[in-house]
């Protein structure tokens, strides 16, 4: 008995066991080698260690920043990150386990019900159901769930999400790539929708429709091509604006004996760090289990649509994938600006979210309201993916997560949903 | 929301996913010509001139898989995204040949096929990433 419950207490307690039994159970069921389990297993465990370790780095280094950011400006300054968000609750917050088996419940319960519905999406973006399953976690936790209910209505939840969004994009994915064989996997979806639904209302119609395919764009934008350089070229002035507001005399108190300019810039480069390790971690982590439950996946429901991640769709309009970067950036500033008035927290621009969000949003706008179209529901969606995060930062300081607040709009709408409407259901009962 | 859902199986039918090959035999004679002309000008091409061969393999291709050619058709798209990367009519095909022949290794529960096939899919998803960003 008492091996049994120091297994128990132990070893199924740590988030980093449990993902790699996760993944073990995945190559089993593949019928890999010996070989392929532990190294697959092995690898898994060493993900999530990874991941813990750039989650460390990016809590410190935004610690830092919360601080300079409301000494200078007087308010809360959030930055917009998933991974932060992610490394938080999986860490500092201790709800590793309860992400790693709900991730696992999502997969399962999204073969079910593409098995046995007529809906045949398999959602295949990994990294999106990570970040699924950290919300649903997170918020069902807040809710006040716990256990094997935490975990099964988060999976049901997010499986459902995992099929709905593609399912709800795929008129206007038929409509950009002219075939139903694929499917858009990411969960920034409602964003998309929203985009169309503004670029129907305010967009060009019938002849007068002009596609921005039509026109030659120039420009490039080759610093998005590295994601750590994009981030680094947004967080090292920001950093450092930051650190001249707060003044040298608050900044130097953190910064100790190093210059409070310098220790900005080293900071900001910590940030970017961080989300290079954690990153790195994420892909060990998914690595093995992915490739290992989408065989999975595909041998049980052989007519399943795969819904995959946003670049597979950037060749069927690349230069709305531009319109749409460069509108959604604008957005997403004037929404940093607009909310603060209204009483939220200042949601500082996220120039990755803006590009493959912003981007994808972008062929949807034109798709369905032609330049005009992508124009205005742009700048529209720039707005919405900021105010949706922004309703989320009360929640999140109260959980303690530090200065970060989600980005992927179907994740955040996931957790508005257990905030507004389980939550206050489970309080009543 | 479920009225969607029920709209979305309509075009379905309209639209068939990939489109079966009724090719007439002179259709047929015709793109067997045209790839024949495509290889001798390959021929011709100098190893070096990488831009225009990505661009003969991609027309290439393009042909074979209207001849419902497949597995050279994937061939010859591979081939001429060596030479050079792009995400034109080439990359949009291949990436539905090789979803293709993902759904016939799911049907015939080939795992390593499907793996195989899975993992070409992110290669492609990749390539998008990498072109888009590079314009």
């Amino acid at each position: 008995m008492s091996v049994i419950n120091f297994i128990v207490d132990n070893i199924l307690t740590q988030a980093s066991i449990t993902i790699a039994l996760i993944a073990m159970l995945g190559l089993l069921l593949q019928k890999k080698s010996m070989g392929q389990v532990i190294s697959g297993t092995l690898k898994t465990l060493l993900g999530f260690q990874v991941l813990s370790a750039g989650s460390g780095i990016i809590v410190g280094s935004l610690t830092y920043f919360g601080e300079i950011f409301t000494i200078g400006f007087g308010m809360q300054g959030i930055i917009p990150s998933i991974e932060a968000i992610n490394g938080q609750a999986m860490n500092e917050l201790g709800l590793g386990r309860d992400i790693a088996l709900t991730f696992l419940a999502i997969f399962v319960f999204n073969i079910l019900i593409a098995r046995f519905t007529k809906w045949k999406y398999i959602f295949l973006t990994g990294q999106a159901i990570l970040w699924m399953a950290t919300m649903t976690t997170v918020f069902g936790f807040f809710a006040g769930l716990r256990g094997i209910t935490l975990i099964l209505v988060g999976g049901f939840v997010g499986a459902v999400f995992a099929v709905a969004m593609p399912a709800l994009a795929q008129p206007i994915i038929r409509k950009v790539t002219g075939s139903n064989d694929i499917a858009l996997g990411h969960f920034c979806t409602l964003g998309y929708l929203f985009e169309a639904g503004v670029a129907k209302v305010f967009g060009e119609r019938g002849e007068n429709k002009k596609s921005i395919e039509d026109i030659q764009l120039p420009g490039s934008f080759e610093f998005l091509q590295d994601t750590y350089l994009s981030l680094m070229v947004v967080m090292v002035p920001l950093y450092i604006v930051t650190a001249a507001f707060a003044g040298s005399e608050f900044a130097s108190t953190l910064s100790g004996s190093q210059n409070y300019i310098m220790f900005a810039f080293i900071q900001a480069i910590q940030f970017v760090v961080g989300v290079y390790v954690l990153l790195a971690g994420v892909r060990l982590l998914l690595g093995e289990i992915v490739p290992a439950f989408r065989g999975i996946a595909m041998k049980l429901v052989p007519d399943a649509i795969p819904a995959l991640d946003c670049p597979v769709f950037f060749p069927y309009s690349p230069n709305a994938v531009i319109l749409g970067f460069i509108t959604t950036t604008i957005g997403t500033v004037v929404a940093m600006f607009v909310l603060p008035v209204f009483g939220l927290a200042m949601i500082l621009p996220g120039m990755l979210t803006n590009f493959f969000a912003g981007g994808t949003a972008g062929i949807f706008g034109n798709a369905v309201g032609g330049r005009r179209g992508a124009i205005i529901g742009g700048i529209a969606h720039g707005f919405f993916i900021t105010l949706l995060p922004a309703l989320l930062v009360t929640i999140f300081n109260s959980l303690g997560f530090i200065n970060a607040t989600a980005t992927d709009v179907d994740t955040v709408f996931a957790a508005l949903l257990y905030a507004w409407i389980l939550s206050p259901i489970l309080k009543a009962f | 929301m479920f009225g969607l859902f029920k709209n979305k199986d309509k075009p379905k039918t309209k639209e068939p996913t990939t489109p079966e090959p009724t090719l007439s035999v002179e259709e047929k004679a015709r793109l067997v010509n045209e790839i024949e002309a495509l290889d001798k000008e390959i021929e011709q091409t100098s190893e070096t001139d990488k831009p225009a061969l990505a661009v003969l393999y991609e027309k290439k291709g393009l042909k074979q898989a209207e001849l419902d050619e497949k597995e050279q058709a994937v061939a010859s798209l591979e081939k001429s995204l060596d030479y050079k990367l792009s995400i034109g009519d080439g990359y949009k095909k291949l990436m539905s040949l090789y979803n293709a022949k993902r759904a016939e290794a799911a049907r015939s529960g080939d795992d390593q096929g499907i793996d195989y096939y899975m993992n070409k899919m992110d290669d492609m998803r990749q390539i998008a990433k990498k072109v888009t960003t590079s314009r």
